[in-house]
C-alpha cells in the first residue's frame, strides 16, 4: 500500500536530518556535536527512508556500496592521523590553518571521516538486515 | 541517587545473568546486551554523580573551570564501550540468524556436537 | 614515531582490503604487509633494545591525560615474535585458504587481529588496552565463524559469549578503577598506589574483577572452557594464528599489571597465581592424555604452557620472570607451527582423527621432521628451544624455595611427552591401516593443493627458528633478564612515561 504523505515526509526528513547532521559536524569541537552523532543523525534518516521505500531505494540514492563509503571514512581517518608526522609530530597531534576567517584542521578531517563512517556502516547494517527479513517486498 | 542507580546496576547484572542461563540463544543474546549496558552504567556511576556544566571551554576564555565542570572522562569511556556495543550487537545477531538457517534450531543444549562426547 | 608503526601499517593495509575486494594476487600482497611489519618490529625491536623504553604520546597531550603507547623490552619482544607469527601464518594460508574465505576478506580480519595484538602490547592506559582487546576480539570472532560450516558456528558461540563476559569483568574493573584511583595512565596509576602505605580495600575489587577478566582471555584454569570447545573448529591456519597470540595477550596484560600495580598486594595475590598456574599445568595436560583429536590434544597443551607463564610470574623473581618471558616466546612459536603441521595432516587426509591416520612418515619425512621439532620442543627436549625455557623456570622455581612447584612442573613435562609421543606413533610411525582409511570424506572446501611450497616454507622457517632459539639460547636469554630486571622495577617505568 502507498502512502504519500508518509513518502513526503520521509524525503523531506532526510534532506533536514542530511542538513542537521552537517550542521553538528561543523559545530563539534567547540561545541556540543561532531562526527560521531552526526554520523547516526543522517544514519537516521536514511533508515527512515529505507522503512517507507524499502532497502533497494536506499542503495540507489546513496549510489555507491556502502562500502565504499566506510572505506572513505576510515581514509580520511587515517590520513587526518598521518599528516602531523610530517611536521615532525607524534601521530593525532592537532595541526591548525585559517582558510579565510575560518579554522580549519585535522580534527575536522577525522570527525569528517568518522561522520562518513558511522553513516556507511549503519546504511550497510540496515539494509542488510532488510535484505534478510525480506522487508517491503 | 547513587543509591538509586547502585540497586538498578544489580537488578540489570541479575537479569543479564538469569538470561545468560537460559536455554534459548535469543535470550542469552539478550543477556549478554543487558550485560553490557549494565557496565556501561557502573563506569557512569564510579565517575560520580554531580549536577554540573558541560565541560566545555566557555565563549572568550582560554581555561575551563574545572569548579563548574563535569569530568568528561566516563562519558567517552561510555560512548567508546557503546560503540564497541554496537558492533557486537549486529555480529551476534548475524552469527545467530547464520546459525538458525543451518541447523533450524535455537536451543543450547543442541551446540553439543563439537565438544568430547 | 616507530612505535606507532606496529599499529597504522595493518590498519592501511586493512583500509586497502577493504576498498578492493576482488583484485588479483591479494595474497602476495598480504605476505608483502607481513613482511613489512616484521622489518619495522625489527627497526622498533632494535631501537628499544638500545635505549629500554621508547614512548609516544598520542596527540601530543602529555602523559596522565593524553593516550600513551611505551614500548619497553618486553613488549618489544613480544611485538617482534608476534609479527615472526603472522608471516608464517600468512606464507601459510596462501595455499590452505580456499578461494570463497579469500575473497569474503579473510586478509582482511587477520589483519585485525595482528593490529589488536600489536596495539594491546603496546598500550600504555588500561582502556586504551580494553580498546585494542575489542579489536582483535570482533576481528577473531569473524575469522572464528569465517566460511559459517555448522561446526564452526556452535564454537563460535560459545568462544563469542564468554570472551564477551571476560571483557565485561575487564571493563567493570576499569570502571571501578577510575573511579577510586581518577586515572587511566597504568604509570600514573601506579604512582598513585606506590604512594599508600598499605593498599586500601577498596582497590582490590577491581583488581579481582580485572583478573577474571585476563584469565578468561588467557585460558587459565578455571576459565579455559572456551578454548577446548572451539579451537579445533576454525581452518587449520586460523587455529595456528590463534594459538599463537590471543591467549598470550591476556598473560602479557596479567604479567603487565602484576609488575606494575599487583605486586604492591604480594602476599595476597602470590598464592592465587600460583595455585591457578599449578592447576592449569596440571589439569591442561592430563585433560589432553584422554583426547584422540589432533587439534584438541594441542588446544588442551595450551592451556597447560600457559600454566608455567604465570608460574614463572607467580615466583615474582628475576629469574622466575625471565624464564617467563623466554617459555612465552618459545610457547608462541612452537604452538603454531604444531598447528601448522596438523593443518598439513588436514589437507592431505581430510580428518585428524589420530586411531584413523597413519604412516604419514614414510609418505611426508619433511613435515614429519617439522612436527618432531615442535613438538618435542613443546615437551623440552634439548637442544630445542623449550628445555631452556623449562631450565629457567624449574630453576628460578628451586632457587625461590618453591621446591613443590619445581617439581611438578617437571613432572608436568613427562605427560607433555607422553601425549606428544601419542602424537607422533599414532600419526607419524604407525603404519596406515586401509580398513579403517578415510571413512569421512574429507570437506572439499578446505581447498587440498597440490604443491605446497608456501607451507613448506613457512613451516620449515618456524622450525628452524625453534632450533636456532635452542641452540643460540644465550644472547636471548640474557635478553629476557634484562626485560624482567625492568619488568621488576616498575619505578624506571612510572619515571619514563610520566616526564
Amino acid at each position: 500500500m502507498r502512502n504519500l504523505i508518509l513518502e513526503k515526509i520521509a524525503t523531506l526528513f532526510l534532506y533536514v536530518m542530511i542538513g542537521f547532521a552537517l550542521f553538528l559536524l561543523l559545530r563539534g569541537h567547540n561545541s556540543p556535536g561532531g562526527g560521531f552523532i552526526a554520523g547516526i543523525l543522517a544514519a537516521s534518516g536514511f533508515l527512515m527512508y529505507a522503512i517507507v521505500f524499502g532497502s533497494e531505494a536506499v542503495l540507489k540514492k546513496i549510489v555507491v556500496n556502502p562500502r565504499y563509503i566506510i572505506g572513505t571514512g576510515l581514509l580520511l581517518s587515517l590520513i587526518s592521523a598521518i599528516i602531523p608526522i610530517f611536521w615532525g609530530l607524534p601521530p593525532m597531534t592537532a595541526i591548525w590553518g585559517t582558510l579565510g576567517k575560518i579554522h580549519v584542521g585535522t580534527p575536522l578531517l577525522f570527525d569528517t571521516g568518522v561522520f562518513v563512517l558511522v553513516t556507511g556502516m549503519i546504511i550497510s547494517i540496515i539494509t542488510n538486515i532488510m535484505d534478510v527479513l525480506k522487508w517491503n517486498s | 541517587m547513587e543509591f538509586i542507580i547502585a540497586i538498578f546496576i544489580g537488578l540489570l547484572y541479575a537479569c543479564g545473568v538469569y538470561l545468560l542461563l537460559r536455554r534459548s540463544i535469543v535470550k542469552l543474546i539478550l543477556g549478554v546486551l543487558i550485560l553490557s549496558n549494565a557496565t556501561n552504567l557502573i563506569i557512569f556511576l564510579s565517575g560520580g554523580i554531580q549536577r554540573n556544566e558541560i565541560s566545555f571551554i566557555p565563549e572568550g576564555s582560554e581555561v575551563a573551570n574545572p569548579e563548574v565542570i563535569l569530568d568528561p572522562l566516563p562519558q567517552a569511556l561510555i560512548l567508546t564501550a557503546i560503540v564497541i556495543g554496537l558492533g557486537i550487537a549486529a555480529y551476534i545477531l548475524a552469527l545467530k540468524y547464520k546459525y538458525f538457517e543451518k541447523t533450524g534450531t535455537h536451543d543450547l543444549d543442541q551446540l553439543s556436537k563439537t565438544d568430547q562426547k | 614515531m616507530i612505535v606507532s608503526l606496529p599499529i597504522f601499517l595493518p590498519l592501511s593495509f586493512m583500509i586497502f582490503a577493504f576498498l578492493f575486494r576482488h583484485y588479483r594476487g591479494r595474497e602476495y600482497i598480504a605476505v608483502a604487509a607481513a613482511f613489512l611489519n616484521v622489518i619495522t618490529s625489527i627497526l622498533l625491536f632494535s631501537q628499544t633494545a638500545r635505549e629500554g623504553m621508547l614512548k609516544l604520546q598520542m596527540g601530543d597531550w602529555p602523559a596522565p591525560y593524553g593516550i600513551t603507547l611505551v614500548s619497553d623490552r618486553f613488549s618489544a619482544f613480544m611485538v617482534l615474535i608476534a609479527s615472526l607469527i603472522f608471516l608464517a601464518t600468512t606464507a601459510y594460508s596462501v595455499r590452505s585458504v580456499d578461494w570463497n574465505r579469500k575473497s569474503f576478506g579473510y586478509y582482511l580480519f587477520s589483519f585485525g587481529v595482528l593490529m589488536g595484538v600489536n596495539g594491546s602490547f603496546l598500550a600504555g592506559d588500561i582502556f586504551n588496552l580494553y580498546v585494542w582487546f575489542e579489536v582483535m576480539l570482533m576481528a577473531s570472532f569473524i575469522l572464528m565463524s569465517h566460511g559459517g560450516e555448522r561446526q564452526q558456528l556452535e564454537g563460535s558461540i560459545k568462544y563469542l559469549i564468554l570472551n564477551l563476559i571476560s571483557s565485561f569483568f575487564f571493563v567493570a574493573g576499569i570502571g571501578l578503577l577510575y573511579g577510586k584511583i581518577g586515572s587511566l595512565n597504568m604509570a600514573d596509576i601506579a604512582s598513585k598506589l606506590m604512594k599508600y602505605e598499605t593498599m586500601p580495600p577498596e582497590i582490590n575489587p577491581a583488581f579481582i574483577l580485572i583478573f577474571v577478566g585476563f584469565a578468561i582471555k588467557g585460558a587459565l584454569v578455571p576459565f579455559f572452557f572456551w578454548l577446548p570447545a572451539s579451537y579445533h573448529t576454525p581452518p587449520p591456519v586460523v587455529t595456528a594464528l590463534f594459538s599463537g597470540l590471543l591467549t598470550k595477550v591476556g598473560i602479557y596484560s596479567l604479567i603487565r599489571f602484576y609488575s606494575l600495580f599487583l605486586y604492591q598486594h604480594h602476599e595476597f595475590w602470590q598464592p592465587l597465581i600460583l595455585g591457578v598456574a599449578v592447576l592449569s599445568m596440571v589439569i591442561g595436560v592430563i585433560t589432553a592424555t584422554s583426547q584422540f583429536e589432533f587439534r584438541k590434544i594441542l588446544s588442551f597443551h595450551i592451556i597447560s604452557q600457559v600454566g608455567y607463564v604465570v608460574m614463572g610470574l607467580g615466583l615474582y623473581t628475576i629469574a622466575g620472570l625471565a624464564g617467563a618471558i623466554y617459555f612465552l616466546a618459545h610457547n608462541m612459536l612452537s604452538k603454531t607451527n604444531a598447528f601448522l603441521v596438523a593443518g598439513y595432516v588436514y589437507h592431505q587426509k581430510g580428518t585428524l582423527n589420530l586411531k584413523i591416520l597413519g604412516g604419514f612418515y614414510k609418505k611426508h619425512p619433511l613435515w614429519a621432521i617439522f612436527f618432531f621439532i615442535s613438538a618435542f620442543s613443546l615437551a623440552g627436549l634439548p637442544p630445542l628451544s623449550g628445555f631452556v625455557g623449562k631450565f629457567l623456570l624449574i630453576k628460578a622455581g628451586i632457587e625461590a624455595d618453591h621446591l613443590g612447584i619445581a617439581l611438578i612442573a617437571l613432572f608436568v613435562g613427562f605427560f607433555t611427552l607422553f601425549s606428544m609421543v601419542k602424537i607422533w606413533i599414532e600419526v607419524f610411525w604407525k603404519p596406515e591401516d586401509n580398513m579403517k582409511k578415510l571413512k569421512r570424506i574429507p570437506q572439499q572446501n578446505w581447498s587440498i593443493q597440490q604443491n605446497p611450497l608456501w607451507m613448506t616454507l613457512s613451516s620449515g622457517g618456524m622450525a628452524l627458528l625453534i632450533v636456532l632459539g635452542g641452540i643460540f639460547a644465550s644472547p636471548i636469554v640474557d635478553y629476557c633478564y634484562l626485560a624482567a630486571e625492568s619488568l621488576m622495577n616498575p619505578q624506571l617505568y612510572v619515571d619514563f612515561v610520566l616526564n
